[in-house]
Order: structure tokens, then sequence, then C-alpha cells
């Protein structure tokens, strides 16, 4: 058990959705390995009580590697929640069909197993403790709205069918699904979860209107809460989504589709237990569902299957289901896709009128003590990955579809066969022509292992490349980089939204013609040798930023390789694509030096400051320029409100502050005199959280140091001054201004003052 | 010792530790058990794989790649494609374009992926830095796109 300790470190907070994946706050991955446990039938407590107490059942649950656990309710619990334990073992006996004596017996059992069951206890209060402990176990709970009417589910006459408002009612199937009951219970209980924060998700199971209104109830009652939706046929079959995806933006990035397969679920025939077929089949009506940036997009959770577990040749499972659940496993892994086993309980209060009934699907032995298959968890775990949380990037993406190789069981191994399955776009819509082909051999989900490897400017021209190669694209977004990919976003978020400013861009695109190529890679090991002295880190994000940002897209003329200068020109107002006003420290070369900003107040401790990168500053000392020390005359002769417009860029590098890695912007003087970055409230004075949303909100032009104006202050004239290095030390130099060929009006003329 | 038989009929003798880098052949000796049955790899050629064998010889030894390990360089440097590990691989992979694309096909097929991961890499390789003309002449592609979506293409595209 020691090894899977570090599962209870876990905290459990909110979850959401991105793409195909659930993710949780830090937006890292979170795969779902859960067990179902029924607590839906009659009693409508959770099952096991009268064996087990409830931390011996979830301590298992967590020892044995699941993350999650499918808690099952009805309607009727959730509608009558106050309802004490004793009064409901003992109102169950009638529904569920034995006597009253047997029920006092169950309920005196579980009174001895777990005594707080005793006294005015209510049956929500029962659900809230299982849901407590599991909670301080790291185990994340999943309430799902099994059944209307508390009973075992699922007949086609048990009246829990379909919405008794919704066209197709019949009376025999949905004379216990009222609509407005099912809205309140499912409202009441994720109100209920959010007292309970192990809860991430409430689920309701079924169709468009009727689902949109349930997933409403949930989402406004609690919108921390991630909805599961499940398809029609007893959730085996979405394909209906594939062609009318349904509208979930009234609950955004919390949607989850569910599936159940069991080996006699009657949309996957598969007589011959092949892998392929079923491959196939899940593919169809379900799997499709994972294919990245369609309407349909989300996390597709299993969240019904299982097998016998005793009384077969194969480690005690049947041929059928040994087989069927081999495919299975091997389909959910090859899509690593989130998934909850059928089930927990090793037996029921009552079930088809008998006490204590058998359930030979369960996980636990009938009195709930241990595995009641003690080979299984080696069947199940050699074959499901129990990564719990791999990073995005290292994930699969959906197109590397399953490749199964099949070893003919009758004819030894001869006829083996290693096919592609399930591949959901033709792929001849991916293939560029060529005179002579010999990347188009390859099939489109190796292109995409190549793709994560280019970089951002690759990528870039990649997109012009061909048709095919610009659909294709989109597809390896999982498979990059993250960093990468959120630059090669930046570019696309910048090709949308141009920001013309023909002016700064003839300057750029002569300066980048003329300069001989800019050594990026000597720029970044530069700053990296000043890491080593001052145990900074460079920022992977500017660091990918400088190896591969096409120099062309330069925004706001910060690039390294510009020319080290001065420039004079307002940029608020024209975006990102202008030059701006001050000297570009970044472009000092080999790379500019690292200086200390203030991390506290108190002046005294030297320690406190923090390394940064300058990057950007209106103040500057044309004698010795590096020592930064501002003079009011250097720029105060411009403009009475010139203090308005000093502002400085640092980029934090000090890996032992908190604001690592941010673009902070303020008044020069601010770290030296003011405050510190510990006070600094970093959203007035331009705080931005990582350099390419800096980057981004530059190209939309917000202005420097927190004002507020967009507009001009400055006299509008595009005046640039180089410095070079002389004597050791970087001086201006006057004779090499550039002015722009096509005077502006009010351009003014440097000379001037 | 494991016996394999090429597409074209070639027949290898390799010892096992060095076949089992390729996951098919390690699945299917799994499943058939102690046997001097030849193993037929239907989709590889001889030529290309003498060329697989090259690697799955010189990498034998290697440790199993993990998340957390860095190998021979930083987390970043694992994506880029500049960086292929050693000087031995740099040359392995310098090969023509065909022999580059059977190679990922083998690869893929006998699910060998180190060798996956290193080829695509070289093939990121070939294009890192090059404009966007330059990678269809690199791989002979045609540009498929109409007048309008041409024009499109060359407003957005900065590389050119």
């Amino acid at each position: 058990y020691l090894a899977l300790l570090p599962l209870r470190l876990w905290r459990v907070g909110p979850l959401h959705t991105s793409g195909r994946w659930i993710v949780d706050a830090n937006q890292q991955r979170v795969k779902l390995r859960c067990v179902n446990w029924a607590g839906h039938l009659e009693v409508n407590v959770p099952e096991g009580l009268q064996h087990q107490s409830i931390d011996t059942i979830t301590s298992w649950i967590a020892n044995n590697g699941f993350n999650c656990v499918r808690l099952t309710y009805s309607i009727d619990m959730a509608l009558n929640p106050n309802q004490t334990v004793e009064d409901s073992f003992n109102a169950a006996a009638s529904p569920a069909g034995v006597s009253q004596s047997d029920m006092q017996t169950l309920y005196a059992q579980a009174l001895a197993k777990n005594p707080f069951l005793a006294g005015g206890t209510t049956i929500l209060q029962v659900f809230a403790a299982v849901i407590d402990s599991l909670g301080s176990k790291g185990v994340r709970v999943i309430l799902d709205n099994h059944v209307s009417k508390a009973s075992w589910c699922c007949g086609l006459t048990d009246g829990n069918g379909w919405w008794d408002a919704a066209p197709g009612y019949n009376s025999l199937n949905s004379q216990y699904f009222n609509t407005n009951n099912w809205l309140s219970g499912l409202s009441a209980m994720a109100t209920f979860a959010k007292s309970h924060p192990a809860v991430v998700i409430s689920e309701s199971s079924a169709w468009y209107n009727f689902v949109a209104q349930g997933a409403q109830a949930v989402h406004a009652a609690n919108p921390d809460l991630l909805i599961v939706i499940g398809g029609w046929d007893s959730a085996t079959n979405s394909r209906s989504l594939f062609t009318s995806p349904l509208d979930t933006s009234g609950w955004a990035n919390r949607t989850v589709w569910e599936f159940h397969a069991y080996q006699f679920t009657v949309t996957y025939p598969n007589p011959t237990s092949s892998c392929s077929v079923a491959d196939g089949l899940y593919g169809f009506f379900a799997g499709f569902l994972l294919e990245q940036n369609q309407p349909y997009t989300g996390p597709l959770w299993l969240s019904e299957f299982g097998v016998g577990m005793t009384g077969g040749p194969n480690q005690g499972l049947s041929d059928d289901e040994f087989s069927y659940l081999g495919c299975l496993v091997q389909y959910m892994e090859g899509n690593d896709a989130d998934w909850a086993i059928w089930a927990l309980q090793g037996s029921y209060y009552v079930r088809s009128q008998q006490v204590n009934y058998d359930e030979n699907y369960g996980l636990l032995t009938q009195d709930w003590s241990t595995w009641r298959n003690p080979s299984f968890p080696a069947i199940q775990y050699r074959k499901v990955s129990m990564d719990t949380c791999l990073p995005k990037f290292q994930d699969t993406p959906i197109l590397s579809v399953r490749r199964v190789a099949e070893v003919s069981k009758k004819m030894f191994f001869l006829r083996h066969l290693r096919k592609a399955v399930v591949t959901l776009v033709p792929r001849r819509w991916f293939r560029c022509k060529q005179t002579s082909c010999y990347i188009s051999s390859l099939p489109p989900e190796i292109c995409l292992i190549c793709f994560s490897y280019m970089t951002v400017e690759t990528l870039i021209a990649s997109r012009s490349v061909c048709s095919s190669w610009r659909r294709l694209l989109p597809h390896a977004e999982n498979a990059i980089h993250p960093v990468r990919l959120r630059l090669y976003k930046l570019y696309l978020t910048i090709i949308d939204n141009p920001k013309p400013d023909p002016r700064s861009q003839r300057y750029i695109r002569r300066k980048l013609k003329k300069k001989k190529k800019f050594d990026r890679e000597a720029y970044i090991r530069h700053l990296q040798g000043q890491n080593l002295a001052y145990a900074t880190r460079v920022p992977e994000e500017f660091q990918i930023w400088v190896l591969e940002w096409p120099a062309k897209l330069v925004i706001n003329g910060l690039w390294p390789g510009l020319p080290f200068a001065e420039c004079y020109m307002d940029t608020a107002a024209t975006g990102g694509s202008s030059l701006r006003y001050g000297v570009n420290y970044i472009a000092v070369k080999p790379a500019p030096k690292l200086d200390r900003i203030v991390a506290s107040y108190t002046e005294q401790e030297k320690d406190n400051r923090i390394w940064a990168l300058p990057l950007w500053s209106t103040c500057w000392d044309k004698d010795s320029f590096l020592d930064r020390w501002c003079h009011d005359y250097e720029y105060r002769w411009r403009d009475r409100e010139a203090p308005l417009w000093d502002c400085d860029t640092w980029l934090i590098l000090d890996t032992r502050s908190d604001h690592f890695g941010k673009v902070v912007e303020c008044p020069y003087e601010y770290f030296y005199n003011r405050g510190a970055l510990d006070d600094l409230d970093l959203p007035s004075f331009n705080g931005f959280p990582d350099w390419i949303e800096y980057l981004e909100d530059k190209w939309f032009g917000v202005p420097p140091c927190g004002r507020t104006s967009a507009g001009t202050i400055l006299p509008k004239f595009l005046g640039i001054i180089p410095f070079v290095k002389w004597k050791g030390t970087w001086t201006l130099v006057y004779y090499d201004t550039y002015f722009d060929p096509s005077p502006d009006p009010r351009t003014v003329d440097m000379w001037e003052w | 010792m494991v016996i394999l038989i090429t597409s074209d009929n070639v027949k290898y003798v390799v010892e096992k530790d060095v076949a089992e880098l390729s996951v098919l052949v390690k699945n299917m000796l799994e499943d058939i058990g102690p046997s001097d049955e030849p193993i037929p790899l239907h989709n590889v050629t001889s030529t290309v794989f003498n060329k697989v064998l090259e690697y799955c010889i010189y990498h034998r030894n290697d440790p199993p790649p993990s998340d957390d390990d860095e190998g021979c360089a930083s987390p970043l440097h694992k994506y880029l494609a500049s960086h292929i590990c050693s000087e031995w691989d740099q040359r392995f992979f310098d090969v023509d374009q065909a022999l580059l694309f059977d190679i990922i096909l083998a690869a893929n097929y006998l699910d060998i992926k180190t060798l996956l991961d290193d080829a695509c890499k070289a093939v990121a390789h070939l294009i890192q830095g090059k404009s966007t003309e330059e990678i269809r002449g690199i791989f002979n592609i045609v540009n498929d796109f109409t007048p309008e979506e041409e024009a499109r293409v060359k407003k957005e595209n900065v590389s050119s």
C-alpha cells in the first residue's frame, strides 16, 4: 500500500473540461478511474454498510488505486432526503418484497458496523458521510441519478425509462419518470454537493431539450460541477450527436459524455469477439466524441462496464467476457479515456426479493471484505494504465488510432493482422499532392508526430504548404509542446486581428533585412550563463519565443534582433505593429544584463531584491546606459506630462519569487523609491501572468504602465536613434537618425529640441 | 534467438532482447510462447529492416524512456527537432527521404517508439527554419490552393 500513498495527498477541487480532457484548476489533466457504488435501490442508502464501516470501504477504494466513485442515487431519495435511516430501511420492506423483520435485522447489522446511523440520522447524511470520507482520502465522487423510483435498474418496464412529458412516453416504461420531480431532484443534489467538495460531477441521463433542462438545473444550482450526459439505448448510443450536436454553451466546459458497454450490450454485437469489430462499434457509437475541435468534442467517460468475476475458465472470467474485456480495455487505453467499473458492491441489502443478494459483478466479496477475484486486479491493471495525470502534450491524440496485433488462436501466429481502425477522417483528406511522393506515404497520425517536433516558425510555414496540411495541423494540437502551441495560437490571433501601421513596419522590415542574422541561440545561452551566477531561470515562454518566433511579427518593436535604439513614437493608439516609445533594452548584445528589483519594501535587507530582465525603458542615460539612472532633464523636456510616460518593462527570472515568469510594467523609480513587488497590486501596474499574455495584450494595444487612455500624448513623430558601443559604453548615435520617407504632417524634426 | 522473415523472404536470426525492442514482435512472442517458428514481418523489406536492426542493436541497452527522464537534454530540448541525442543517431538518419519514410513506416508497424520519434524528429529537422516554398521543394509537394485561398494564405504567411 505504501506505493499508493501519494494518492491520498491529492487535493480535490473543481474540475472542468478542455477539448476532450478533464482538467483541474491548474490545467493538469485528471483521468477518472472510478468504481461504481450503488445507493439507488429501495433502501436509498449506499450499499454494504451492514458488512463494513464506511471508513473501511472508502479506504479499500483509495488503497486499490481508484480516484473516484460513481455513487448512484434515486430521485426518490433526492426529493425525500430527510427520512431517517431507520425509517428508510423499514419503508423499503414492501417495495423490495421482503419482510419487515428482515429489514430490521439489516438495519441492526448496519448500526453495529456504523453506529452513527442511529437515531435521527437521515439518508442524505449517510450520502454526505460517504462522500466526505472519500474526499478525505482524495477520492472524487460522481453523483449519478441512476433511476427515478428507487429500485434495481434497468428493464424496459421498470418505469424509469423516459420523461413523462416527452413524445414516446408510455406508461409502462415511464410511469415514475416525472419531469418536474427529475429537475428538482437534480437541482437538490447539485446544491447538496456545494457543501461536499469531493463531489465533482452531477450526472443526468438522456435527451436534447430535456437534457438541456437537466443540465441547466444542475449548473444553476452549482456551477462548479461537471455534468455528465449519457446517450440513447441505456447510454450506449450517442451517434445522433455526430449530426446534430447538443448546445452546451449554457454550461460551457462542463460537459462530459458517458457511455456504457457490457458484453451483453446489444448496441455492440460482436459474435466473433474481434477487437477490430469492437473498436469500430465503440468508435461509431461513442468514441467519435473524442475527436478534437468538433462541435461535440468532450471527454468521454465509460461509466459502466464490468464482468462476472468468478466461475469462468479465464482466471475466473468466462470466454466471452474475457475477450470483451480485453478489447474494451485496449480500446479505452488506446484512446486514453476515463472509466468507471461496475461495481464495488459484493452484495445488496435487498435485490430480487432476496436479502443480502450476491453480486457476481462485484469487485468485493459478498461480505465486502476483499477482492472477489484476487487475480482481477492483475488482469485489469496490467492493461489499463494507472497513470494519473500525464501532462496534456504527452497524451495520444485521438487520430493515432489503435493498431491491433491480432494473433489468431486457431491458426497459431500465421495470420496476425495489424490494422488501423476507426480513422474518423478519410485519409485522402490529409494527403498533399506530390510529384514523387514520399511524405504522402505516411499515415496522418504519423504526420502529427512530425508536426509535434516542429518549431513555431516551421509550424506557421507548414500551414501554408498545401490545403491538406492546413486541415491536418489543428489535429496536432495535443501533441505540440504547450508553449509552442500558445505561440502558434498567438500568431493566429495576430493574423485574425490585423493592426496596420505601415510606417513602423517599413522600419522593421528594413532593419531585419539589413542586419546580419541575429544569433538566437547565443542570446539565450548568454541569458542562461547569467542564470548560473544568480540562480535564475529563463521562462520557457520567453526562451521559445526568442528561439522560434518569426522576426517579421515583432510586437511593439520588442525584438532582440532589431537595432538597440531609442524610439520616439506613440504606440498605444495603433497596437502591436507599431514601435513603442522608449529604449529597447532587449536588443543589448549579447544579451541584457540582469538587474535586481525590490521584492519587499525593507531597504536594509538587500537580499529582498529579486532578479529580473530589463526589456524596455523610457528612461535612459546616454553616458552610462546600463547604470540606468534617469535624470529629470533627460525626459522632462519633451512634455510636461512626461513622467506619465515613464515606464519600465521587466521579466522576472528569479525562481525564488512567486512572481517568476511574470512581466511587470511600472514607472522606473518604482522599485527604487516607492514600493516593492510583494506589495505590488499587479493589475494596477500592468502585471502580466507571463510573456505570451504580455505579447497578446500589447498586440491589442494595452497602454504601458496601466494608463487608461490609449490616446496620444506625445507628438506623433517617428524618430529612431541607435546606440553604439563606444569606449566600452553604449552611446547614442545622433547621425544615423531614421526619418520616415513619407513625412506625416505631424512629424517633428528630431533636431528641434 | 528469434527468427524473423521480412516481406522479401530474407531470414534474420536476431537475439531476443534486440528483437523485443519491437513491441509487435514482443507481443507475438508472448502470444505464441516458446517456439522455433519464424515470425513473418509482412510490411518490412530487408533494405529497411537492415537499417532498423542497426538502430536496435545500437540502442539495445538503452534504459526505457520515462516521463521524468531528461535523457540527454533539458525537457525543452526533447521537443526540438534539431535535437537528436547522439552523433551516431544523427549519422544514422542522414539518409535519403525515401528510406527515411520507410524507416518511419517500419518503426510504426513494428511499434518501436524511440525509433519512430527520432525518425519523426529527423523529418521535422529537414524543414526546420525553411520557408513555405522551400518546404514544398523539399517534399515535392504541389501547391493545391485555389487562387482565392492562395491570396489569403500569402497574406498570412510571414515566412516568405
